[in-house]
């Protein structure tokens, strides 16, 4: 077991690559993701930004390379095992459960941090007591994590009639469900209006107080500046420059890969 | 939020009143003759089997077209190990089993169950990954495999009798009540027919608790959610293989019980029963009645069955006393109201009579 020595690091990628035929999606990539802290991944369309999300959360199988979290390495095949490892994330097109409740989208969510055992087929069938006493809190959790994201008054509306604001959220609430280590919100913000990217803003920052790591993808350079600890460029899938927002804001060939110009 | 538990009364009251009807139907209807309480015996038989079918189609949103098989495993089975077929084609079962087999029939039901189960599993292994159209060809496949297997396992050893089927099937014994006989209680005389009614009522309302109780379980939930968007239901932490998987075992022990009840309810089964419009019709009650929505798909259930039958028992008397002769037979005329009803609904209300959550 390899073990990293440096604690602070929960999440890293080490020359993680993906080619889909002869593209290559993501190139050699190794980036860190600190505990605690907001780490940005910023680049022009078709950069390979959420095929490296896909790859870290499992939804694509890599190429090559190899992935650790808290220190350890892990092999990101399926879906729900990293789930369970302590990623969630959300999706860049929506994906709600459309046919379900508010509260029940999140109650999904819990389906990693609830067992067979007390929840299972039988126990649900004959409703014991330790069945009901799960139910229920498992509700409570739901219904809390709904009121951090403000989503409280609308439980019990079908998801598909929330406004695109608050499918947004809904989607986070439901990846807060799992308890995540790590929360990567794939452009969390995309069609959002000013006032609910100011409350977007005003949730993520409240999520850091209670020990959440996220790692998000964003198009809107004001936000991304105002929430990251740390920002990475990926152009053409490979990592060219990270660092603090203020310093990514006056590297060169971060404005060439946006802008386009010589290589000189 | 106000409305809500008067809502909630009222349901209950009106389960409470329908439970009541449903006990006395049978007496009232069986002045009208046997055939009618056949009918009503046998819609509950279709409910049983439309809501195991409800589990992989309108849960967990798997279109199964080949659900025939398990009714015929559970029928089989049933029909196996309760009839002297057997006994007299094996040799050595004759010394093993001299006096016959004589199973306890809950053992059988139960047995049913486990064993169509496992058939749900076997085909749901092969098909985890597929969705859609390409679920309902293999799942249409593996109905027909199991038909033709029964139809042609009477060479090179007689184990089905083939196309002859299998007959003189024991009736059931439950609570030492001989379900073939009329049973007298309280100077009442419950006949065979009406016995079997009241076994499947007391096994549709269990099936109808199960569903419900599942559908607002961790299952369920993961169900619904896979259905809804499987990379989402993944995203969350949910092992769909699992899931699904789980959802062919239950549907599957569902119809597996449903086939066991009417292979001894008919006494005589062959493969003609299981074909592959039975899997359509069934298909039919769980979409007419709306995917997902357990009263739905009861209602649906009924509504399929028992329409039909009735025509058939009504359309030729109708037609002569309105105009003197038999205009449409009442073969013709059954799959006619039943096209059109189909067609009707599925134009008007093409989520199904109750869908769910609207």
């Amino acid at each position: 077991m390899i073990v990293d020595k440096c604690k602070s690091k929960l999440l890293s990628t080490k020359n993680v690559s993906k080619n889909f035929g002869g593209v290559l999606a993501v190139d050699n990539v190794s980036i860190e993701v600190h505990e605690n802290k907001i780490t940005g991944l910023i680049g022009p369309n078709g950069a390979g930004k959420t095929t490296l999300f896909n790859l870290i959360t499992g939804l694509t199988k890599p190429s090559s390379g190899e992935f650790f979290l808290l220190g350890k390495k892990y092999s990101p095949f399926k879906i729900h095992k990293v789930v369970e490892k302590g990623i969630a994330r959300t999706f860049q097109n929506i994906r709600l459960f459309n046919n379900m409740s508010v509260l029940e989208n999140v109650m999904v969510g819990r389906h990693v941090k609830t067992n067979f055992f007390s929840m299972g087929i039988f126990s649900s069938l004959f409703r014991i007591t330790t069945y009901n006493n799960c139910e229920n809190k498992q509700k409570e959790i739901c219904i809390r994590i709904l009121e951090k994201v403000g989503l409280l008054e609308k439980k019990d509306l079908m998801s598909s009639n929330l406004s695109y604001g608050d499918q947004r959220r809904l989607e986070i609430a439901r990846a807060l469900a799992c308890e995540p280590k790590i929360l990567a919100l794939d452009e969390p913000a995309a069609g959002m209006n000013p006032t609910e990217k100011i409350k977007l803003k005003k949730l993520i920052k409240e999520l850091l107080f209670e020990k959440v790591t996220i790692l998000i993808i964003e198009h809107d350079v004001k936000l991304m500046s105002d929430l990251c600890d740390h920002i990475y460029v990926m152009d053409r899938g490979k990592i060219i420059s990270s660092g603090k927002p203020t310093d990514i804001k006056n590297d060169k060939k971060v404005i060439k890969a946006y802008l386009g110009g010589t290589s000189k | 939020m106000l409305i809500e538990p008067k809502l909630f009364k009222n349901r209950k009251f009106l389960i409470k009143s329908l439970l009541v009807v449903l006990v006395f139907l049978p007496f009232i209807v069986e002045l009208f003759g046997n055939a009618w309480v056949r009918i009503l015996a046998f819609s509950l038989l279709y409910i049983m089997l439309a809501l195991g079918l409800n589990i992989v189609i309108g849960f967990a949103g798997l279109l199964d077209l080949g659900y025939v098989a398990f009714y015929a495993v559970g029928a089989y089975l049933f029909a196996l190990l309760s009839s002297p077929h057997l006994i007299e084609n094996f040799t050595h079962l004759q010394l093993l089993f001299p006096a016959g087999f004589d199973f306890p029939s809950w053992t059988l039901l139960f047995l049913g169950a486990i064993v169509a189960g496992f058939f749900g599993l076997l085909l749901g292994f092969p098909v985890l990954r597929l969705r859609g159209d390409y679920l309902a060809i293999v799942t249409l496949g593996f109905g027909e495999i199991i038909r033709i297997f029964l139809n042609n396992l009477n060479t090179p050893i007689n184990l089905t009798n083939g196309p002859q089927g299998i007959g003189s099937i024991q009736p059931l014994l439950l609570f030492s009540i001989d379900f073939s006989k009329s049973l007298e209680l309280f100077n009442i005389s419950i006949s065979s027919l009406q016995l079997h009614y009241y076994l499947f009522l007391v096994l549709t309302c269990f099936i109808v608790l199960v569903s419900n109780r599942l559908e607002k379980s961790r299952l369920g939930r993961a169900w619904i959610a896979v259905r809804e968007d499987e990379t989402a239901a993944k995203a969350s932490g949910i092992d769909t293989t699992r899931v699904k998987l789980w959802a062919f075992v239950l549907g599957a022990s569902f119809g597996g019980v449903s086939g066991s009840l009417f292979a001894s309810f008919q006494g005589f089964i062959s493969p003609e029963s299981f074909i592959l419009m039975e899997s359509i019709v069934i298909v039919s009650m769980v979409v007419l009645g709306g995917m997902g929505n357990v009263y739905g798909v009861v209602l649906g259930a009924v509504l399929l069955y028992a329409i039909p039958e009735i025509l058939r028992l009504v359309a030729k008397p109708s037609q002569e006393f309105i105009l003197g002769y038999e205009l449409i037979p009442a073969e013709a005329l059954r799959m006619l109201v039943f096209g059109v009803a189909l067609v009707t609904i599925m134009l008007f209300r093409p989520e199904g009579l109750f869908p769910k959550n609207k």
